[in-house]
């Protein structure tokens, strides 16, 4: 066909085209004054993030030597952003510094939008000096390092709002039930006692989510993970997902849980004490803490990483939500980049982790009282969960920066929505889900 | 000898039940069905008002009424949702205002509508008007190949229509300078919906409905199309043209998915888009404020309803008739 | 004074005054028509051409049916083999219209205007061919000067470019010959014929032109790919049956629509003939059921489950709430119709739902049918000694909830909850519209009934619901488009919880944009939804347009 014929050369010009433009990125010299930098962001109005976020760019705008001006707008949440991030693609007309997770960005990197920010990093005029830089945790910003195909050691976003997903439980509860009064070790303590509240008369069993990110902490309990970064392929049929299906599908049909339907239910039954456990994200605590003063819960809570199956120990998921410098000539990327920079020196990391509950970049801060100022978070939950971080004995997952991954996560709560009704055998639909994920791997990635 | 019992207006009258009434039971049973029809479709409406007034906790127990009406719901829903924003600058010497600035959701949203508004009944008129009383090539096929669009399921259009306004908007920028963009502006969010099939067609059908005797008379007069359309047919058609505003208004206030994703930044965005960005924000308004907040969105629509209700719900009928 | 001269003609003679006419109708209808064409048509046409490829955000590569293939199977090539065939058959049927007329009126100069209608129906098809040319180019540039600075001038030059790009130019230069000749031979036959007759060839003829070749197309398109497609099915030791397939499911509709054919005929018919009618039209649905049913799920196995259960979930949306919606606005239409006081309160009351927002009033919906047992729903069941349900987080079908069997599963508890919420925003239009329908049937038939002794019944069921078919067709066609088309209402209100219980086709394909932007993908399976609204339009057309009684 002359048609096809016609798109496949013209795609190859383009290709060679765009191979040559990337090899030719050079920072150096250039002169980044009085441009002016679009952050999308999604804090939403009068949260604390969105008020500290503001002082700081109100801070750059008016410091920073170059007369840089940030302009940040509100986009809503991270789905609003991806769609507006599609449109942006597809016209052109993009912003300069996006918040996104890693797989998000991976798949605006995938059309050639985004800046690998590690040739400003190291760059020798920009870039943070390598003494600077052991200052930095890298095992939180290497979640945005993509070392695989066609990414090849790419750096596509610089995280910034960082979290863990966390296991709440309710040490009063744990004991009215009969039970030692401590975290569970281990998953089956874990069941039994959800089991055990599920059958009681005061309170319910677990809040099961449906969402893919939950359902990859359990399955980090497990010891599993939903993809093999070295054989590069999905493995939902491994033996720890299908073990994570089985209990949760177990937990349901024994009452040991139960589903919800508004978003963060599961924290707020927790927060009224109706729940012995509940999972969800670090930055979710201030709101436990207000919904519990509120409902004047007084047991005692506490923050632990997820207990594990026999034998793997206790794990944790980070949350990385990040920023991506998007593509734009070099003198605005060199400007997002100085933005990006400020916002990683201790100052600013000082001032963002104590007014947010976020963990910080740095490691050489510390984040005192005086400091913390986010008004609804006792402190004392914040070195709380910042211990679970900085324990070597907990193991860290985080979910796969692939492109395909933001479709495969909306294919996961349909199957174990499926499973856990039991509407098809748990093989038979993580061998559906399996396939159908690996093919929108080798689509998309 | 039947006709003495029907008003003169009888063909929109109801049959009268003559002078018997030992039925008076069955007209309870009737006023017992309507009432409760209406107790269906107004409660929500009712609840959400009364939530609005109510505390968090009282929200989620679903409580029929608040104990105390906390009217700091609606400022603080107002503020937090961003949905309007007056700003007066004052001389602060002499106190004459010097400057009058209104932003935010419900602003825009107003802004919109009355393009969509304007804008549709200037295309859809004089279209109906030539479907309705002129004869020209093609009218027929013209007009199916219209109704078919109205076939044609949104999904399909998403895609193609963001690449159209992302490049009509570029050609117009490169005509009228940045004022003329399309994207995440005015044109994106009003021009595709000018001409709007629906619209045309409930016209056609009241045009078609006004005597020939008209027409023949101010053609005697030296009248042309033009004319007999502004002057004899357009004061004729306020309850149609009242519809057509009245939907317009529906269609641009509740508008979501197009505008959610042409907008990029508050300048333009409407207030549908804003209430849902408030409600499913990544830390969402509490619900009482999520019921303040839908309070505010309704109330504009459901008071042009009220006052145009009687033209639009004739006019709406309309468009049953006869197809 | 020439011009005055020329106004005179113009206004004069009959010529003139349809020239006039036809000219002022054009200007009258230019702005709906170019919008209507770029944003209506444009987009249909554009979206198919997107179907035919590989499409993720930007052009790749052209796959021909493949996205149709990968959502329905075998079934997606069959499609295809219609769709031409309908064209074939819709170009017979204008040929044949077009022949009658120009056997009517005899005019001089009929093959010029014959040659008019042709060369301008290529014109067509040239522009839409150097269009689908230029469209892949110019969506690529912004990909081409990202990295730069995006500035306006420079996608401008680049758009300027983009008509000169190999392929796209001489495609151009022949549009433009083309659309030269076309014009030059329409104004001299216009002149020569007049636009009256003169006209209505050359658009009739026209039309001939760019559908026969477009069917002829597409007729080609499908077979070359159909063979493609077999094979590499025997490439790899497996065979493909599609002929075999494309006959059967073709036979067995054929069959159907014989047997209704025939079925309408029979019981017009007398005893004898009658009785051998109807059986034969039993016979033929059998036949024609068993082939379906033995060659139609073959036929979908490679197709996309989501999809199917997303149609699946489609209908019983459709049938779950068009009926009810219906219903209850025609109850309420006909108590509202009785004499009755505050008549105009209660018709502004109903129409509340239809006019607010979704965002807004599912806000009280989740909550009205949330799963816990302080719910008001779950209230009302615990009233009535019912056990709280799960409402929105029910995948659990209605029927098995109920302990039927499961071919009576029907719809999930979720699913009835969006419908409930559905039919509430619609009935009061249903009613208002009803409520209109009543008021125009004429007060005298109802007073003759009575006089003849019918009952309120039967009044209702031999005057009234007749005379309101119209109104009837009219709100169950809008209705059933609508469903079809629903998307908002379900997307607000679905859970995770109920995973794919309650996609409608309409949220599965918004699910494949938004989150794997599979623009080609997507693009097919909104055209073969497309398709289906169009058929069951049709259908509707047909079998129920004969029943409305317009009186």
């Amino acid at each position: 066909m002359k048609k096809l014929a016609f798109i496949v050369i013209l795609l190859l010009l383009l290709g060679l085209g765009l191979v040559g433009a990337q090899g030719d990125i050079d920072y150096e010299g250039i002169d980044p004054s009085g441009q002016t930098v679009v952050y999308w962001h999604q804090y939403s109005d009068d949260s604390s993030q969105a008020n500290t976020m503001t002082a700081l760019i109100e801070d750059f705008n008016s410091s920073n030597e170059y007369g840089i001006t940030v302009e940040a707008h509100h986009q809503g949440h991270y789905g609003t952003i991806e769609d507006l991030m599609n449109t942006a693609i597809l016209s052109g007309e993009l912003p300069n510094l996006v918040a996104g997770y890693a797989n998000a960005v991976a798949g605006w990197a995938n059309e050639g939008v985004v800046v690998d920010i590690n040739l400003l990093l190291n760059s020798p005029a920009w870039g943070i000096p390598a003494e600077e830089q052991s200052n930095l945790n890298f095992n939180l910003l290497n979640v945005n390092q993509l070392d695989f195909a066609p990414f090849y050691g790419m750096r596509v976003a610089w995280a910034n709002q960082n979290s863990l997903n966390v296991f709440y439980t309710n040490l009063d509860i744990v004991e009215a039930l009969g039970f030692e009064r401590r975290v569970p070790e281990t998953l089956a303590e874990f069941e039994e006692i959800a089991c055990a509240a599920g059958a009681s008369e005061d309170y319910q069993g677990y809040p099961l989510d449906t969402g893919t990110s939950h359902f990859e902490s359990f399955v980090a309990a497990h010891g599993g993970a939903i993809f093999d970064s070295e054989a590069g392929e999905y493995i939902f049929e491994s033996d720890e997902v299908a073990a994570t299906m089985e209990m949760f599908t177990r937990m349901l049909e024994n009452g040991c849980a139960y589903l919800f339907a508004e978003r963060y239910q599961n924290t707020g039954d927790f927060s009224i004490g109706i729940t012995p456990f509940a999972a969800g994200s670090s930055a979710g605590i201030p709101f436990i803490t207000w919904d519990a003063a509120a409902a004047e819960m007084t047991d005692e809570w506490v923050v632990t990483a997820f207990p594990g199956a026999e034998d793997i120990g206790r794990t944790i998921q980070l949350f990385v939500p990040s920023q991506a410098i998007l593509t734009a000539g070099p003198e605005t990327e060199v400007a997002t980049w100085l933005f990006v920079k400020y916002l990683a020196g201790s100052e600013a990391q000082l001032a963002w982790s104590g007014a947010t509950g976020y963990f910080s970049i740095r490691n050489d801060i510390e984040v005192t009282e005086a400091d913390f100022t986010e008004p609804r978070m006792p402190f004392a939950r914040f070195i709380e969960v910042q211990a679970i971080l900085q324990d070597d004995m907990v193991s860290v997952y985080s979910s796969p920066g692939l492109p395909s991954y933001s479709a495969v996560r909306g294919l996961v709560p349909n199957t174990l929505a499926e499973v856990v009704n039991g509407d098809v055998a748990v093989a038979d639909a993580l061998a559906e889900l399996n396939a159908e994920a690996n093919e929108l791997h080798e689509e998309l990635d | 000898m039947a006709s003495a019992e029907f008003s003169p207006l009888g063909r929109q009258k109801a049959p009268t039940e003559g002078p018997s009434k030992p039925l008076d039971w069955r007209r309870l049973a009737i006023y017992a069905v309507l009432f409760a029809g209406v107790l269906i479709a107004v409660g929500p409406f009712l609840w959400m008002i009364s939530a609005s007034f109510m505390t968090l906790s009282e929200v989620n127990l679903t409580r029929l009424l608040p104990e105390k009406l906390l009217w700091e719901n609606y400022a603080t829903a107002l503020r937090r949702a961003n949905f309007l924003d007056i700003e007066l600058v004052t001389d602060p010497s002499s106190g004459v205002l010097q400057s009058f600035g209104v932003s935010g959701y419900i602003w825009n949203s107003v802004r919109i509508t009355l393009i969509t508004v304007v804008g549709s009944l200037l295309v859809c008129i004089p279209a109906a008007y030539a479907f309705a009383r002129m004869k020209f090539i093609g009218r027929n096929f013209i007009f199916a190949l219209f109704l078919s669009t109205m076939m044609i399921p949104g999904i399909v259009m998403l895609i193609p229509h963001l690449l159209t306004v992302i490049w009509l908007g570029r050609l117009s920028e490169s005509i009228f300078g940045p004022a003329g963009a399309w994207f995440n502006n005015w044109p994106a969010l009003t021009i595709p919906f000018f001409a709007s099939v629906f619209n045309i067609f409930l016209l056609r059908q009241f045009f078609l409905q006004i005597p020939d005797d008209l027409w023949e008379a101010a053609r005697i007069d030296g009248a042309g199309h033009p004319r007999f359309l502004i002057s004899v047919v357009l004061p004729l058609s306020k309850a149609p043209i009242m519809t057509i505003v009245t939907l317009g208004f529906i269609g641009s206030w509740n508008a979501l998915m197009w505008p959610l994703l042409v907008t990029i930044n508050d300048d333009w965005r409407p207030i549908a888009v804003g209430l849902s960005n408030f409600v499913t924000a990544d830390t969402p308004g509490d619900l009482n404020l999520q019921m303040a907040a839908s309070v505010i969105t309704v109330m504009p629509i459901l008071v042009l309803y009220f006052i145009a209700q009687k033209q639009f719900t004739e006019g709406i009928a309309q468009t049953g008739i006869k197809s | 004074m020439d011009r005055l001269i020329a106004a005179n003609y113009m206004l004069n003679t009959r010529r003139g005054r349809i020239f006039i006419e036809n000219l002022t109708a054009y200007i009258f209808l230019a702005p709906a028509g170019c919008l209507i064409l770029l944003f209506g048509l444009f987009p249909v046409a554009f979206a198919f051409f997107v179907s035919l490829h590989r499409w993720r955000r930007f052009p790749d590569e052209y796959v021909g049916l493949a996205n149709y293939e990968k959502a329905l199977g075998n079934l997606g090539y069959i499609l295809f083999f219609w769709l031409a065939l309908i064209g074939c058959a819709a170009t017979l049927m204008l040929s044949r219209r077009l022949l009658r007329r120009l056997r009517e009126t005899k005019l001089d100069g009929q093959a010029a205007a014959l040659l008019a209608g042709i060369v301008s129906g290529y014109a067509v098809l040239l522009a839409i061919d150097w269009f689908f040319k230029l469209i892949p180019v110019i969506m690529l540039i912004p990909r081409q000067v990202r990295g730069r600075n995006t500035s306006l001038a420079l996608f401008m030059e680049k758009f300027g470019e983009s008509f000169l790009s190999p392929g796209v130019y001489e495609a151009g230069s022949l549009l433009i010959v083309g659309l030269l000749a076309a014009i030059v031979i329409v104004s001299v036959v216009l002149r020569r014929l007049g636009a009256g007759v003169g006209g209505e060839v050359i658009v009739l003829s026209a039309i001939v032109t760019a559908l026969l070749l477009a069917s002829v197309f597409l007729l080609r398109l499908t077979i070359h790919e159909t063979e493609l497609a077999i094979a590499e099915a025997r490439g790899a030791g497996e065979s493909l049956p599609i002929w075999s397939q494309l006959v059967f499911i073709s036979a067995g509709i054929a069959l159907i629509a014989g047997a209704y054919v025939i079925f309408q005929r029979g019981i017009k018919a007398l005893e004898n003939r009658r009785f051998a009618l109807l059986s034969l039209s039993g016979l033929s649905l059998a036949v024609g059921g068993y082939l379906l049913m033995a060659e139609a799920p073959a036929a979908l196995t490679a197709g996309d489950d989501d999809l199917l259960q997303g149609f699946w979930v489609t209908i019983m949306y459709a049938s779950g709430t068009v009926p009810v919606q219906l219903t209850i606005g025609l109850l309420l239409a006909y108590l509202l119709f009785q004499p009755i006081r505050f008549r105009a309160f209660f018709r502004m009351v109903y129409f509340i739902p239809y006019i607010t927002p979704f965002v807004a009033t599912s806000i009280v919906f989740r909550i009205i049918f949330d799963a816990g047992q302080y719910a008001p729903a779950n209230r009302m069941l615990t009233l009535v000694g019912i056990e709280p349900q799960r409402w929105i987080l029910e995948r659990t079908t209605l029927g098995n909830l109920l302990g039927l069997p499961d071919f009576l599963a029907g719809p999930a508890l979720a699913l009835v909850v969006i419908m409930i919420y559905s039919t509430w925003t619609y009935i009061g239009y249903d009613a208002v519209i009803f409520l209109a329908g009543l008021g125009n049937i004429p007060g005298e038939l109802y007073e003759a009934a009575r006089i003849d002794g019918a009952s309120g019944w039967r009044i209702f069921r031999h005057i009234t619901l007749p005379l309101l078919s119209p109104t009837v067709f009219f709100l169950s066609l809008v209705a059933i488009i609508g469903t079809f088309q629903a998307f908002t209402q379900i997307w607000i209100l679905r859970t995770g919880a109920v995973g794919n219980k309650v996609n409608t086709a309409s949220v599965y394909i918004f699910d494949e944009l938004q989150n794997s932007n599979r623009y080609g993908y997507a693009s097919s399976m909104a055209f073969v939804l497309f398709a289906l609204i169009l058929l069951l339009t049709l259908f509707q057309n047909r079998i129920m347009g004969r029943r409305v009684f317009y009186g």
